[in-house]
């Protein structure tokens, strides 16, 4: 007897499961890793576009998806049609899902030609491969300089300034330094590449990791950690977070996403990084991370998905996810609102942005950052010096690249 | 007739049968796709002469693009639904359908338009990538056959060098390919058989072999005679289409250059056959812009395109022969008896079988095949036998055996080498399990002894490494051994000692792993151990007292021998599980320094998911496969030799 009421309760679970789906209008589906208060204003977003678009006979379904598996989930399902209409993600992963192909649809003849103008600068190549634009940036992140007020009245405008700082508040046997971030972390460290005019690809792609530039703003990092000895030893994440929280490192280049990470009872302010007065007083210009919406492939709905697209770049959208996603819009005309305008965290974001370069969006990327991470290890370990170990890093990853376009015809 | 006879006929019958039925539809097929390419080569003739002069009249603004587009399609009726786009705007230049000519010219397309865009914009990038990486990988020519069998091709026009646009066209294919007759695989079925049939009334014999082998005899001959002749009528008739094609060229020329004369009276077309190319737009050069046919180029691009069919041919009779092998020398009979007669016992693993098959053989047979090509992100849109590299791969893995390595900076091992990271994988294999057994035997006797207080909660205690997820434990020991805020160094200093840099050694950065997890495995052995302990009966160990066995005789001799049974499936398993373990390495010392540390599985990761090398990461995987499964047997063999001293 029982085994039959279990049988009929299932039976009507998959029946009542089922049954909505019948009959229903269109919906669509977007895909996003949010959570937290950026989930929420996404969440908001999205209703304002469904009462919209009611009468139109059609609906979008946010669908939060953990970002571990995130990108996974993006290659694994999009290609076979099983994916979402219209999905957000940073533009790492960009360029290897259009050369797989049938994952992102290309946007280039749904946009007027002055759509760039509209955006943070550099926001708008990320969301470009191969000249062709394949997606719209949401909003943007790099790092910037973070100071301890109470420890710095202004904060520094060149390297010079920082250096001498940094000197006098560092006391290496206290475990006291005037500056630190994750200078072996080759994210981190290309601001100061960049400043260099150094680079990780000229077009082609072609890998040019030994770039004199390149080497040049490596042996200028060596000298602050070893001849100034301002910068503490094995930088990790969590050292920089514990030296910041306990008044140990009065100033840090990190991104907003460490913001959540600081004390309270520090009071932080934000600035850009400075100048390097090594590289001819050139600023450090560290790597954006844009997160860009793009529209699946294989959607049967893309008129609807770009009405949606549409919608979450204007202005209405990004003052929402600005104000109650404390994220930073790509969009240009957001700044000019004045509850952005006092608003210094963002602002001083956009600041940054300004003299940010996006980081590259190349498949080969991903064999970038192996050999760089060993590179970057072995420079600051002193086992290689910069141009041995960027000639080494050059060559493994050229080796790689070729590697991957070996077997075409 | 005796039975083997029979049997051998009947493998005659299945195997003539498969292998004249895939020859013969490998053959079809070939000359099907042989026919494709005919009608893409006349597409793409009349695409490129037409792009060309798009360029011109655009580029000197001598003539009207609509007034040349028109004129083009009045003179080649086979051509129809030509449309020229220009990228910049979405604007449509010239066009022969009527609604667009009802909307206007010179107008952004409307929202059906898009894929024309597209694929407009894809060559447009298509040809600057291939410029950039210096290689042809990107169509810069697009066929798509149509459902009245027109092919729909798209090539891009040139204006200063510079792709601004593309021409589009439906080209009805003029020319037909022979097809293939049915008859020779039919022979191939019924000959053999024959063959062999009169063969064997001579030949009375009850032995299997000798007529088993006289039988491949035959069925080899015929499969000889079968696939030549497979290859001589796809091969046959292709000279004659290149004259064909060679005609069709110097009339489309024709046209050209009258309408050339016309349109923009001062360009003049190239002395060159430019408008027979392949979907690169790089001439084939098969025959020159007079019509004379290059017989040298046709033979060796005959050569090179027959490859596939011989491969196919050759597949199917050894598949054939196979087949015959396997009927006519009585295993398939016997195989199909012990099915019979157990059927009920298959039918109950049927449903699990066929989840294995899904499963696990299918990815499985999946991988080794992958590991035969060069699959990398850049040509998944391929056929895996265009991308066929045969044993490379495993040359690559295995034949690297440059351990050593000498840069600037010395002579050093290198890490990148697969003997190296095979050899750290057995060293963190072995060191790892002899750690487990170690530690949980010894916890698991410490357990087990009579009367002792609290034990449930210590067994508790113990077993929660295991419990916690393994992410979360990796995790906190790499904090652990931080140089500089982590416990470790701490504990070090408090004793006097220089704080370590754990991960930038190889040696030290090993020791972390295997920290980890040897903190992670103890609990499992400890459980299996402790099970094993209790199954002991107390009354042997009364005994061996009694006799006067000391302690350790009584562990030597009573308590090792009695665990051997429960232990060794144990080591076996976590021989195989540590061999494989990805979360570890992966988590905790990611490789470093370098890539020194990593092992095979993290290393087949790397190749795949940051190379981007599917092909090169199969194989690699591949071969840790063959690894283990030797592991495999020897270990059976070991333990089994253990047993029987047991009984």
């Amino acid at each position: 007897m029982k085994t039959w009421i279990r049988i009929a309760l299932t039976a009507l679970a998959v029946l009542s499961l089922a049954v909505p789906a019948i009959g229903q209008d269109k919906q669509l589906v977007i895909w996003h890793s949010y959570r937290g208060q950026e989930k929420e204003a996404l969440l908001k977003v999205v209703d304002n576009f469904n009462a919209k678009v009611k009468s139109d006979g059609y609906s979008v379904k946010p669908l939060a998806v953990p970002y571990d598996a995130y990108a996974d989930k993006v290659t694994a399902a999009i290609p076979r049609g099983k994916g979402p209409d219209v999905f957000i993600f940073a533009q790492d992963r960009l360029g290897g899902w259009i050369e797989a192909g049938n994952t992102v649809e290309p946007l280039d003849f749904f946009l007027e030609d002055d759509m760039s103008d509209k955006f943070v600068e550099g926001t708008m190549d990320a969301m470009t491969y191969q000249d062709t634009v394949y997606g719209l940036p949401f909003n943007f992140k790099s790092i910037l300089m973070i100071y301890n007020k109470k420890l710095v009245q202004t904060p520094p405008k060149t390297t010079g300034e920082l250096v001498a700082m940094a000197k006098k508040m560092t006391n290496v046997a206290a475990g006291e330094y005037g500056w630190a971030y994750s200078y072996s972390d080759f994210f981190f460290h290309a601001s100061v590449m960049n400043a260099f005019g150094g680079r990780v690809f000229d077009p082609g792609p072609k890998p040019v990791l030994n770039l004199p530039q390149n080497v040049k703003a490596l042996e200028t990092l060596m000298k602050w950690f070893k001849t100034d000895k301002v910068l503490p030893e094995e930088p990790s994440t969590a050292l920089i977070t514990a030296l910041f929280n306990q008044n140990k490192a009065a100033i840090i280049f990190n991104g907003p996403w460490f913001l959540g990470e600081i004390d309270k009872s520090i009071d932080y302010g934000l600035a850009n990084l400075p100048t390097v007065d090594e590289a001819g007083g050139e600023p450090m210009r560290p790597w954006m991370t844009i997160e860009g919406i793009y529209i699946a492939a294989p959607s049967k709905h893309k008129d609807e998905a770009f009405e949606l697209v549409k919608h979450l770049i204007s202005l209405e959208t990004a003052k929402t996810m600005a104000i109650t996603g404390r994220q930073t819009p790509a969009n240009l005309a957001v700044y000019e609102e004045p509850e952005i305008k006092k608003d210094p965290i963002i602002q001083a974001l956009r600041e940054q942005a300004k003299l940010g370069v996006p980081m590259p969006n190349y498949p080969e990327m991903t064999m970038v950052w192996s050999p760089a991470t060993t590179a970057m290890n072995l420079i600051v370990k002193e086992t290689a010096t910069p141009a041995q170990a960027m000639e080494r890093a050059q060559k493994e990853v050229q080796a790689s690249v070729d590697r991957l376009r070996g077997n075409r015809k | 007739m005796n039975g083997a006879t029979r049997a051998i006929l009947i493998g005659l019958l299945v195997g003539g049968i498969v292998s004249g039925y895939m020859g013969y539809r490998f053959t079809v097929g070939a000359v099907a796709d042989q026919k494709i390419d005919l009608g893409n080569r006349q597409a793409t003739m009349q695409v490129m002469a037409l792009a060309e002069l798009t360029g011109a009249v655009l580029e000197s603004e001598s003539g009207v693009l609509q007034d040349l587009v028109v004129e083009w399609d009045r003179r080649h009726d086979d051509v129809s639904n030509i449309r020229v786009l220009r990228i910049g705007g979405a604007r449509l230049l010239a066009s022969t359908i009527p609604a667009d000519i009802e909307r206007g010219l010179n107008k952004r397309v409307p929202r059906e338009d898009k894929p024309f865009f597209d694929t407009a914009k894809a060559l447009q990038s298509g040809h600057t990538t291939n410029v950039r990486e210096g290689g042809f990988r990107k169509d810069e020519v697009v066929y798509e056959v149509q459902e009245n069998g027109h092919v729909r091709v798209t090539a891009p026009y040139v204006i200063e060098d510079k792709i601004k646009g593309a021409v589009r066209m439906d080209v009805e294919p003029r020319l037909d390919t022979q097809s293939v007759s049915p008859v020779n695989a039919l022979i191939l079925v019924v000959l053999p058989l024959f063959a062999f049939g009169f063969v064997s009334l001579i030949l009375r014999r009850e032995d299997r072999w000798i007529p088993l082998s006289m039988a491949l005899a035959v069925m080899i001959g015929a499969l000889y005679m079968f696939n030549k002749n497979s290859m001589f009528s796809y091969q046959g008739a292709r000279a004659g289409y290149e004259g064909q094609l060679a005609v069709y060229y110097g009339k489309v020329r024709t046209d050209a250059s009258a309408l050339a004369q016309v349109h923009t009276p001062a360009y003049t077309l190239a002395e060159t056959n430019a408008w027979d190319t392949d979907e690169f737009r790089r001439p084939l050069n098969l025959f020159a812009v007079d019509g004379i046919v290059d017989q040298t180029a046709v033979t060796k691009a005959l050569e090179i395109s027959s490859v596939l069919l011989q491969n196919g041919l050759w597949f199917a009779s050894g598949l054939g022969i196979a087949l015959l092998g396997f009927i006519g020398s009585g295993w398939a009979g016997r195989g199909w008896r012990t099915l019979v007669v157990y059927r009920e016992a298959y039918s109950y693993i049927t449903p699990a079988f066929i989840g294995m098959l899904v499963l696990v053989f299918f990815p499985f047979g999946y991988g080794i095949i992958l590991s035969f090509t060069g699959q990398t992100l850049y040509n998944t849109d391929k056929a895996l036998w265009d991308i066929w590299v045969g044993l490379e791969n495993y040359a690559r893995i295995l034949g690297d055996v440059g351990i050593m390595q000498t840069t600037e900076t010395g002579t050093q091992v290198n890490f990148a080498n697969f003997y190296w990271t095979a050899f750290i994988t057995v060293m963190w294999t072995v060191c790892n399990v002899t750690i487990g057994v170690t530690v949980g035997l010894i916890l698991a006797l410490a357990l087990n002894v009579k009367g002792f207080q609290l034990k449930g909660i210590y067994r508790a205690i113990l077993i929660l490494p295991w419990a916690l997820p393994t992410y979360v434990t990796a995790l906190i020991w790499k904090g652990l051994f931080h140089k500089q805020y982590g416990t470790i160094n701490y504990m070090i200093t408090l004793f006097g000692g220089e704080p370590i840099a754990w991960f930038d050694g190889v040696f030290t950065a090993f020791i972390t792993g295997i920290a980890v997890n040897g903190w992670l495995s103890f609990p499992f052995m400890m459980v299996i151990c402790l099970g094993g302990l209790q199954s002991i009966s107390a009354d042997m160990y009364e005994a061996a007292k009694l006799d006067g066995a000391s302690r350790f005789q009584q562990f030597r001799y009573i308590t090792l021998p009695s665990l051997k049974p429960t232990l060794i499936p144990a080591i076996i398993i976590s021989v195989i599980w540590t061999f494989n373990l990805f979360n570890v390495i992966y988590l905790v010392s990611a490789g470093e320094p370098g890539g020194a540390n990593e092992i095979l599985v993290t290393k087949a990761y790397k190749i795949a998911f940051q190379e981007y090398q599917y092909g090169y990461a199969a194989a690699y995987s591949t071969v840790i496969f063959f690894i283990l499964c030797a592991y495999g047997f020897f270990q059976n063999k070991m333990s089994k030799a253990t047993e029987d001293i047991n009984r």
